[in-house]
Formats: structure tokens, sequence, C-alpha cells
């Protein structure tokens, strides 16, 4: 069997999960895409990210597996679109570890339409708080994005925004249960 | 922090009522320990509240900077931001590899404060002179270019000469001429000449340190400011500018009406001091500044008078010191 036609591993489509990346004072939507297939064990950032992006891998990582989820041994990559904007913070952290586990199917993927998402991680799978989440905010109201995930620190700053439901979270495994509906 | 913390230095304070008025940027000179930095920390104090627009974005660009504590909602304070004179360039204007704003950014509808301005570098300050003017800067990097805001009231404050004491009715003065001239040289002209106004602020006497005299708390002095403000605004609806030191030479041209007694004494002045036409035209805005605050349409000969009186400075270099 040759490699065309190979599925991923668990559902036939990539996951998408959006963010934002900051440019200036304004913020930049970016669309993080999940794909998860057979092949090496392996975990790669591409759509230039800048040395904090690509350091998310090790917080994604522990944090997944310290919330209680088994990481995949697969081949993991993630690209972060437009792929030709620098993308620095760490912000992405969370983003990317809802996409890895919608793409496990730990929650239904469409609970992840209309939402925005930024957060960074600590090992433990608690979400601390990010700098420019008030230009995130912005932007989603701009977009039409009607829910904002951010970190509980933030949503204080995020809430100024009139027309964006703000959502804190305090941990993965909090918003996981929030997309399962428990 | 108040103004009616701060004894006596009656002058000093009428300026900053002005500067605040018409959002005009100041000098503040005088020997160490005389009041420049109490007196530049309280100019938040009378400045008028932010608006909702203005709150956002002073909020944003601190989001930004990761400034914000966390839980904080919107900014409702001016931000007056005081970096230390061996800050670089990068720090001042905005920089990095992935540009971040600078303190002229942070200090956006608010105070920037340069204490000990000659001891800045000067290519550091010189960079100043192009937010200065146009109100936000553009920095490029390789990851691109990137404009932040910057619109901000510049306040610096400086020591007459190098031992600080030139001037002082009680201590002598220990500087050479030539060290005296060699510390002003620091300041660029270009710099000094956006800067509205230079005032002094000497040491103060005993007598007047440990008077019981009531002084003018900082919210009645923010009413004045508020009323010449509302002026500013009405004048300068859809002009996309709102106060007197951003008019253009047109714009002056059509808001400054000067009586004729007045003209003549601003034409001799600038001849005498041979004051450059940006000087004028910033004299001409300050006066409309002191016309306001005085509920004038029309700019008399005093309040000429008043504004050219705020340059020192000018006068200085002309005698020589």
């Amino acid at each position: 069997m040759t490699s065309q036609g190979r599925p991923s591993k668990i559902g036939l489509v990539i996951t998408k999960v959006l963010t934002a990346t900051l440019v200036g004072v304004d913020a930049l939507k970016v669309e993080v895409e999940v794909d998860i297939s057979y092949g090496l064990p392996a975990f790669n950032i591409v759509g230039l990210p800048e040395t904090s992006v690509k350091e998310s891998r090790e917080r994604v990582r522990a944090a997944i597996r310290n919330s209680g989820f088994e990481f995949p041994s697969d081949r993991i990559t993630i690209n972060l679109a437009p792929a030709d904007v620098k993308k620095e913070g760490t912000s992405f952290d969370l983003p990317i570890a809802l996409g890895i586990l919608s793409c496990l199917r730990v929650f239904p993927p469409d609970v992840l339409r209309d939402l925005l998402v930024v957060g960074e991680l600590s090992l433990d799978g608690r979400i601390k708080e990010t700098r420019g989440v008030l230009p995130v905010a912005i932007l989603a109201e701009k977009e039409g994005v009607e829910h904002l995930i951010a970190p509980i620190g933030n949503v204080n700053e995020a809430s100024i925004v009139r027309n964006v439901q703000v959502l804190g979270a305090e941990n993965l495994l909090q918003i996981v249960r929030f997309f399962k509906g428990e | 922090m108040d103004f009616s913390d701060i004894k006596g230095h009656g002058k000093a304070k009428r300026a900053l009522e002005i500067a605040a008025s018409g959002s005009h940027n100041v000098l503040l000179i005088g020997p160490p320990g005389s009041g420049k930095t109490m007196l530049a920390r309280r100019i938040p104090s009378i400045l008028p509240p932010l608006t909702y627009e203005e709150a956002l974005e002073v909020t944003k660009i601190h989001s930004i900077a990761g400034l914000l504590p966390p839980y904080a909602s919107l900014l409702t304070e001016r931000p007056f931001r005081s970096p230390h004179h061996t800050i670089s360039d990068a720090a001042l204007i905005g920089g990095g590899h992935v540009p971040r704003p600078g303190e002229v950014s942070l200090a956006t509808h608010g105070v920037l404060f340069l204490d000990e301005l000659p001891e800045f570098k000067r290519h550091v300050l010189d960079a100043l002179r192009q937010p200065l003017e146009d109100g936000f800067v553009t920095v490029s990097r390789v990851t691109g270019a990137v404009t932040f805001p910057a619109r901000f009231m510049l306040v610096a404050s400086m020591n007459p000469c190098p031992c600080g004491y030139l001037g002082d009715p009680k201590r002598a003065c220990r500087c050479s001429l030539r060290e005296i001239r060699r510390y002003r040289s620091r300041l660029s002209g270009p710099l000094l000449d956006r800067i509205d106004i230079h005032i002094e602020v000497p040491a103060l006497s005993v007598s007047e340190l440990s008077s019981e005299r009531e002084e003018e708390p900082s919210g009645r002095i923010r009413e004045r400011v508020l009323r010449a403000r509302k002026i500013q605004e009405e004048r300068f609806k859809g002009k996309n500018i709102y106060a007197n030191s951003q008019m253009t030479p047109r714009l002056i041209k059509r808001y400054c009406p000067t009586s004729p007694e007045g003209l003549e004494l601003l034409g001799k002045a600038v001849e005498k001091l041979g004051l450059s036409p940006r000087s004028y035209h910033k004299i001409l805005k300050l006066s409309r500044t002191i016309a306001d605050l005085d509920g004038k349409d029309r700019i008399e000969t005093e309040h000429i008078a008043e504004a050219l009186q705020y340059r020192i400075l000018d006068r200085r270099m002309m005698e020589g010191i």
C-alpha cells in the first residue's frame, strides 16, 4: 500500500481552532490546524513559529498528559495559518492542546466553531495569563466571532468588548468538561 | 497625589496648568531637590479624565506590552511613564525582534517624564523628534514594520548646569562656562524647539517651606483645565485634533487672532531672540491656550507676554549661558 489515501488516524478530517497573534497594536486571526497521522512519533509546528511558540510543544504535551489524557504517539503536525506571518508568544498553547484533543475526538470538533481561543498552559494543565488579550477580543468582535476562551486572569480586560462572550478558564480539564457538557 | 502637597512654586504650577490645558510639552529647570519631580508627578491629577476611546487605546497598549496586572479591566487613569536615563532607543521608541511598544507608546494619552534630560543618550533623545511631531512611531524589523500610537505630553527636567546651582541665590555654582555649555549642548536644538514651555523651579526658602498657607488642590486647577479644553474641543470639531498644541500653521492663522500690540511684541521678541519659525508658531499656540484659560477669543498682549516668559532657554542661550 502506498502512502496515497492513507487516512488520518482517528477522524477523517484535520481539526481547526481559531486563535490570534499580535501585529503591532492589533491582533491578527490565526487558524491552528492539527493533523494526526500514522508514522514515526513526531510533533511539529509549522507556519513561522518563533522560539516561544516552538517551545509550546513541551508544555502542550505535559499539560495534556497531566490532565489525564493520553498523548498520541503518532505523527502530529500543527500548521499556523496564515503561514507567512511570524508567530510569537505563549498564547498558542491552549488552542494547540484543544486542537489535538479534538482531533482525538475527546470532544466533538464542532464545538470549536465560532470560538476564539488564547491561553498559556502550565505543565499541570492550568491556564496562565497571556499578554494582548484585549486586542484579541476586539478582533473577535470585528470578525463576528461570538465566543472567546481566555485565561481567567484576562477575563476582565477581554470583557471590555461588548459583543463577545468571554469564557474564563482555569485549566484544560475544565474546558474539556465544558465541551462535553459534563 | 495632589498639587496641594507642594508648597509655593506658584509660577511653576501656573505653567503646568497651561501645559495641561493645551497639551504642551514642558521642561522644568532647577537645582537638585527643588521639587521638579514632585511637580511633574502631579500633572496627571490635573489632566482631563480619559474618554472611552482613549482608555481603550491605553488598555490595549498595556495589554500588548504585558503590563496589565491579572484581573485588571479598563485602565481609567492617564499613564505616567518615567524611564531611567540609561534607557535604549529601542526601549523608548519600541522595538525588539518582534516589535513591542516602547515608553512613548505606553505614555500615550498621558505623560512621558524624562528626569535629568541631559543625562539621556543624545541619539535616544533625538529619536523622540518624530513621535513628538507625528503622534505615532513606525518600527521596522525583519518581521515587518509596525506602527504604534505615541501621542503623549513630554515633561522633562534638568539642572541649570552640571553642579546644579547656577542662578541659585544661596549656593555658588562651581561650573566653568565651558562645562555649562557642554552640558546644554547635550540637548539638540531641534528637540528644545519642540518644547513649548521652559520653567524655572527655584529652591524654596525655609519660610516658604514651613508656611501654613493652604495650597490650591488639583481638583480646582483641573476645573479650569477642563474649561479650556472644552473651548478647544468646540474649536477643533471635525479637525481630528483636540488641543492647541496640535494646530497646523493653517489652523494657527485661522484660530489665533491677535491684537496689533500683541503681534508687535511677538515680532520684536522673535527678532531679538532669533527664534525659528516653528518657535514663532509655538508661542502663538501657547498664547492661544493662555487666552483660552482667560476665556478670551482674541489673543491680547498680556497673553503673548506670558507665553514669551516660558522661553527661558532661548533667552539664556542669547546671553551665552
